[in-house]
């Protein structure tokens, strides 16, 4: 038996001997492993891809040994791009791709301030409603000089049918461009024209101060026309790395779904000389966890994290730093609620919400304590943001006292006792928000003694019950897609015809109104201020926490830029000193 | 054994007819929608297009009608999430990925569960027996994302990091994720794997100890047939069918992807994909997964029941009774 026990051992020692052999023979192979891999895969994948694939595998492994001065970043996100075609993406993520893959007309400088893009002469008419862009000489990385015409085509083809757009209202500043997707006048009516080759203008229905800023986001990106009609179409614009096309610092050299997209500088770029990483390796990993030991293997170089892994990075002696990334998280409510239709009912929801104490002891991700609707990244004018200039503006903030005072208002008007009064909050099944209306839910029971239950749903179920209205409240966040706080107060403005369950005041509409035909900017910004303030003291909605976001970044790597709209991520000025 | 496998094909079609049913009605009885996702407020001219695009905006029997004739063309729809892929394009893309990882684990599980099963069988209530019962232990009660992340941290971090410096290299030992050449396939394929191993290695110990008790096993050893050809010839060869049973069963769910492995460990494969459709309430999508799903499943099964009698005769299949 004892013999037996020796023969069993060394069999498995003799197993793991060959594992081992296995292992040393993958890395001299690994590079045609990769290709094979690309090449079964699917068709998309041709020679292109599966030679991008080798170089980043290559610089991987033989870092400093080829050329010194080729330098490679390397990058997260969470979920496969899907598609390079603005039209389609929109997500938060792949945002980081269209920063580096596609110039708008302005883009955000290293300290979120609109710099000029590939237009170099920036002027409006008094009131706003017209704007000119003269661009500069820029190519598209297949050699074809920017033109005018990319913003007439690229605009176009979001609002005549060409293509599936989800959010065409993004361009409804236009002029005619709700008539021209809802097909009430022809698509040569829209108020985007080239005044010649190099210059484009926009006339737009109303005034927008802020067009320079709204232009950065890629429901007004550039597209080329005649690449677009030499793939076949829109339906295959951005499909694959060969039918995307950049006028960017960088474009896409390969993509393989659920794996890796390859950046490579774009040396048609007019800025190219300025750009100092070579290649962008952005990898897609789903897991936070995975991302994190990646980062800390030294595989990536920038790295979003949540609380419980603060002290994981902590430790390994990187430096945790934390923005703003531009969300509001607040409670929306249903005005055909019988309890919650009351004014004082929600003002002592508000003033029983100790928000210090559920930023740090629920949330824990470095939000800070909201005091108004527009986040503090947002700007406002002069080189103040939004909340520098208007400041705080939720009255009804935490106070027990008062609390209790407000609810005996509510209860004396509708008739009715504390104990009466129950409503559900529905809200997303993501951890952040389920401990955060569970907490709510304690809070609300204790502070005001009514019952209070909670309702998550997936994010699909959300959007649903929220656009039926089939909730009594609900808790989400809010981000800005352009850098303006009308992003935020816009949606607020209803007309006496929309559905009852929304919020609708007069005063909140004049004050609204005002502020869009103000042309002052400073004078504008407090006047959305003001707006704001209506919106708060009525409680259509009741501020929680402005939310931030956990980030280390590599100690080779200088110049990551974090802001408040997208892209949230941007490495433009990125440099990497080994 | 012909009349047996057309019974069994006919009513493997009609599963996947019961499947397919289910699953569309079940899949549209819940609320949400697929174009719903994002930040701001869809309009209602865009979703109105859109829906229209996917036919959505027919009845619900229509819409299974339509379904149905175009799985009959082999035509499983574009997926709405995906925009511009077929799901036929999906699964042949992230398909091979998930077989791949999950053979690699199936190996693995199958070599190190027979090895430890029959070890610990002849090393009854010893050593060995209790290690192959912690092993099993471990690997029924620790959840697989505990596990990978646990694989990651020991050989991705530490052991890796160890070997880096020892060598004075930048050679990864073990990656930490994605899936490229062999020893990134190593820590996922022993993450998927180690569930299964228990299993094979429980198994194989009451199998292989059921047959040394035999009477067969006595007479083999009072002949004087040296002991490793007893333990090899008659024993494990014996004590092998229940196994090969039950790995069969395993390679329908292993080869179908692991939503928790592959996103850990960011491998390309279709779990992912069967999870996030079903949130993401893309219709097409999970449709056509189910049907894949059922269909790869039930062709595993209708094998491994036509592979028993290849291996013991005695068995007779219960169509091929005369």
């Amino acid at each position: 038996m004892k013999k037996n026990l020796q023969k069993f051992v060394s069999l498995l020692l003799a197993g793991l001997l060959f594992a081992t052999a296995l292992t040393a023979c993958g890395t001299a192979e690994t590079d045609t492993a990769d290709s094979s891999a690309t090449d079964g895969e699917a068709s998309t994948a041709s020679d292109a891809s599966s030679e991008g694939a080798e170089d980043a595998e290559g610089t991987e492994d033989t870092e400093n040994t080829s050329d010194e001065s080729y330098t490679v970043l390397n990058v997260a996100i969470s979920a496969d791009p899907s598609s390079f075609d603005p039209a389609v993406s929109l997500s938060g993520d792949y945002m980081y791709i269209f920063g580096l893959t596609q110039e708008s007309l302005t883009r955000y400088g290293d300290n979120q301030e609109l710099v000029d893009g590939l237009a170099d002469e920036i002027t409006h008419n008094d009131d706003y409603t017209q704007w000119t862009f003269h661009l500069r000489e820029s190519y598209w990385n297949n050699g074809d000089r920017v033109t005018a015409d990319d913003w007439v085509y690229g605009i176009t083809r979001l609002l005549d049918g060409s293509t599936d757009v989800a959010y065409p209202d993004f361009d409804y500043e236009i002029k005619n461009a709700k008539a021209v997707y809802t097909g009430q006048v022809d698509a040569s009516e829209l108020g985007v024209t080239a005044q010649d080759e190099y210059t484009v203008v926009f006339d737009l229905e109303y005034p927008v101060p802020y067009f320079d800023k709204l232009v950065t986001h890629c429901q007004h990106f550039g597209v080329n026309r005649s690449f677009v009609e030499s793939i076949g179409g829109d339906d295959n614009y951005g499909t694959s790395a060969e039918t995307s096309l950049s006028n960017g610092p960088y474009y896409v050299d390969s993509w393989e779904t659920d794996n890796i997209v390859v950046l490579k500088k774009n040396s048609y770029y007019w800025n190219a000389d300025n750009i100092s990483v070579d290649q962008v390796n952005v990898y897609i990993i789903p897991d936070e966890s995975t991302q994190v030991s990646m980062f800390l293997n030294g595989e990536l170089d920038i790295v979003d994290f949540s609380a419980e892994r603060l002290s994981t990075i902590e430790n390994a002696g990187y430096e945790v730093q934390t923005y703003n990334n531009g969300r509001t998280a607040y409670l929306y409510y249903n005005m055909t609620n019988e309890y919650l239709s009351n004014k004082y009912i929600r003002q002592a929801i508000s003033s029983a919400i100790d928000r210090e104490s559920l930023v740090a002891g629920v949330v824990k991700n470095g939000s800070s304590v909201a005091d108004g609707l527009v986040p503090p990244g947002l700007s406002g004018a002069d080189g103040l943001t939004f909340r520098e200039i208007v400041g705080s503006t939720l009255t009804y903030t935490y106070d027990s006292d008062q609390a209790q005072e407000l609810l005996q208002q509510g209860l004396d008007e509708l008739g009715i006792a504390a104990d009466d009064i129950t409503f559900t909050i529905l809200t997303k099944n993501t951890d952040e928000f389920t401990s955060v209306a569970s907490a709510l839910q304690q809070l609300l029971q204790n502070e005001l003694g009514i019952h209070v239950e909670v309702e998550t749903v997936d994010s699909s179920s959300f959007s649903t019950k929220r656009s039926s209205y089939d909730y009594d409240v609900f808790l989400t966040s809010w981000g800005a897609d352009w850098d303006d706080a009308t992003n935020f107060l816009s949606g607020y403005e209803q007309t006496e015809d929309s559905n009852d369950a929304l919020y609708y005041s007069e005063e909140f509409n004049e004050a609204y109104e005002a502020a869009v035909y103000t042309q002052d900017q400073t004078e504008r910004i407090q006047a959305l201020g003001e707006a704001e303030a209506i919106l708060l003291e009525d409680q259509a909605i009741t501020p929680l926490y402005y939310t931030a976001q956990y980030y280390a970044v590599s100690d080779r790597v200088t110049g990551v830029i974090r802001r408040s709209v997208v892209p949230y991520l941007d490495t433009y000025f990125a440099e990497i000193t080994d | 054994m012909r009349r047996y496998i057309i019974q069994r094909i006919l009513i493997s079609v009609a599963t996947i007819f019961v499947v397919i049913t289910l699953t569309f009605f079940l899949m549209h009885a819940i609320p949400g929608t697929p174009f719903n996702t994002g930040n701001a407020n869809i309009t209602e001219e865009a979703l109105a297009a859109m829906q229209a695009n996917y036919g959505l905006d027919q009845p619900l029997w229509k819409q299974y009608l339509t379904y149905l004739g175009n799985i009959l063309h082999g035509n499983f729809g574009t997926s709405i999430t995906y925009t511009n892929r077929s799901v036929t394009d999906i699964i042949l893309q992230a398909f091979p990925v998930s077989m791949d990882l999950g053979l690699r684990a199936l190996c693995f599980a199958v070599i190190a569960g027979i090895l430890l099963g029959v070890g610990a069988a002849l090393h009854h209530n010893k050593g060995l027996d209790r290690f192959s019962s912690i092993v099993a232990i471990i690997g029924i009660s620790i959840p697989s994302f505990v596990l990978g992340t646990l694989l990651q941290y020991v050989f991705g971090l530490l052991l890796s990091g160890w070997f880096k410096e020892a060598f004075n290299t930048t050679f990864q030992l073990f990656p930490i994720s994605r899936w490229e050449s062999f020893r990134y396939t190593i820590l996922p394929s022993f993450a998927l794997g180690l569930g299964s191993i228990a299993t094979i290695t429980r198994l194989m110990r009451s199998s292989m100890l059921d047959v040394i008790s035999q009477d067969y096993i006595k007479t083999a050893k009072s002949k004087g047939i040296s002991n490793q050809a007893i333990i090899w010839k008659h024993e494990v060869r014996n004590a092998l069918m229940p196994v090969v049973t039950v790995v069969g069963r395993m390679v329908g769910s292993i080869c179908t992807g692991s939503f928790v492995i592959e996103s850990l460990f960011a491998i390309p494969g279709l779990g992912k994909y069967y999870v996030n459709s079903v949130t993401a309430r893309d219709y097409t999508l999970t449709m056509g997964l189910t049907v894949f799903y059922a269909i790869f499943v039930v062709a595993t099964t209708l094998i491994v029941d036509i592979l028993y009698c290849v291996i013991d005769p005695r068995i007779r299949l219960s169509g091929a009774r005369k």
